[in-house]
């Protein structure tokens, strides 16, 4: 389980706005089930987890991120 | 008003690529009246993609980006029309938020039939052909670009761009030691 960092990884990456379509980066931010981590554990600025969950929940939408990952993958 | 949108559409992956174009220019031709002659500004043709879930028992989809500048009401009309079409798995329509497209490929206005494929591991073998593979995570302003002015971080860490600010305590890390 990853950590808490001490910055908010988004803004430390000088992004100002989460792309919906990234599904790579979105990734990196949920569980090996595809639940959206929580910002306890990523560390993540409240602006930004905001636009995280709007944007996990955007690119679930568009098959991009599953709902549910399976688990023998 | 108007304002500024994107749509992402996730057409049938079975459908020809001039089918989806013809879609495509049906569709746009929605939005089109005499305050916004030109509203697409930007298209970009993902190309095949598999689908995270299967939609419509599919498991694949052929996806396109698009950004437009629209009027409110023209809209319901083309969101209908869009609902309508059967070949449509799936689509989104956003408020534009200067999100270019480029994060996952890079854009141009031009490339209304350039499509490019993703370099994706789980991509089909029929796709890595004709895939141009742009050296995607250069162009992706959020990747580990932040690990690089950092003094502190050992080699380990390359991989986990998301924790690196911990190991900044570490009194033990030769590089701090050096410092």
């Amino acid at each position: 389980m990853m950590r808490r960092s001490k910055t908010c990884p988004v803004c430390e990456s000088g992004v100002r706005i989460v792309d919906y379509k990234d599904d790579r980066s979105l990734s990196r931010f949920t569980t090996e089930r595809g639940k959206i981590l929580p910002s306890r554990l990523s560390g993540m600025c409240a602006r930004h987890q905001r636009q995280l969950s709007r944007a996990i929940k955007r690119a679930r939408h568009l098959a991009l991120l599953p709902y549910i990952k399976a688990s023998g993958r | 008003m108007s304002r500024k949108y994107e749509i992402v559409y996730i057409f049938d992956s079975a459908m020809e690529e001039a089918q989806i174009t013809e879609s495509l220019d049906r569709f746009h031709a929605l939005l089109k009246n005499q305050d916004y002659p030109e509203p697409i500004t930007a298209t970009n043709h993902w190309g095949k993609r598999t689908l995270a879930y299967p939609i419509n028992k599919k498991e694949q989809g052929y996806y396109v980006v698009a950004q437009f500048e629209s009027d409110q009401k023209l809209l319901y009309e083309f969101e209908r029309a869009i609902k309508l079409d059967e070949n449509v798995l799936r689509y989104l329509v956003v408020i534009n938020e200067g999100l270019a497209t480029e994060p996952v490929i890079p854009e141009r206005t031009d490339s209304e039939s350039d499509r490019r494929d993703r370099d994706r591991p789980e991509k089909k073998a029929e796709d890595a052909g004709k895939a141009e593979t742009p050296a995607k995570d250069a162009d992706k302003p959020e990747t580990p670009a932040e690990d690089a002015d950092k003094p502190e971080t050992p080699a380990e860490d390359a991989d986990k761009p998301e924790t690196p600010a911990e190991d900044a305590d570490k009194p033990e890390t030769p590089a701090e030691v050096a410092e």
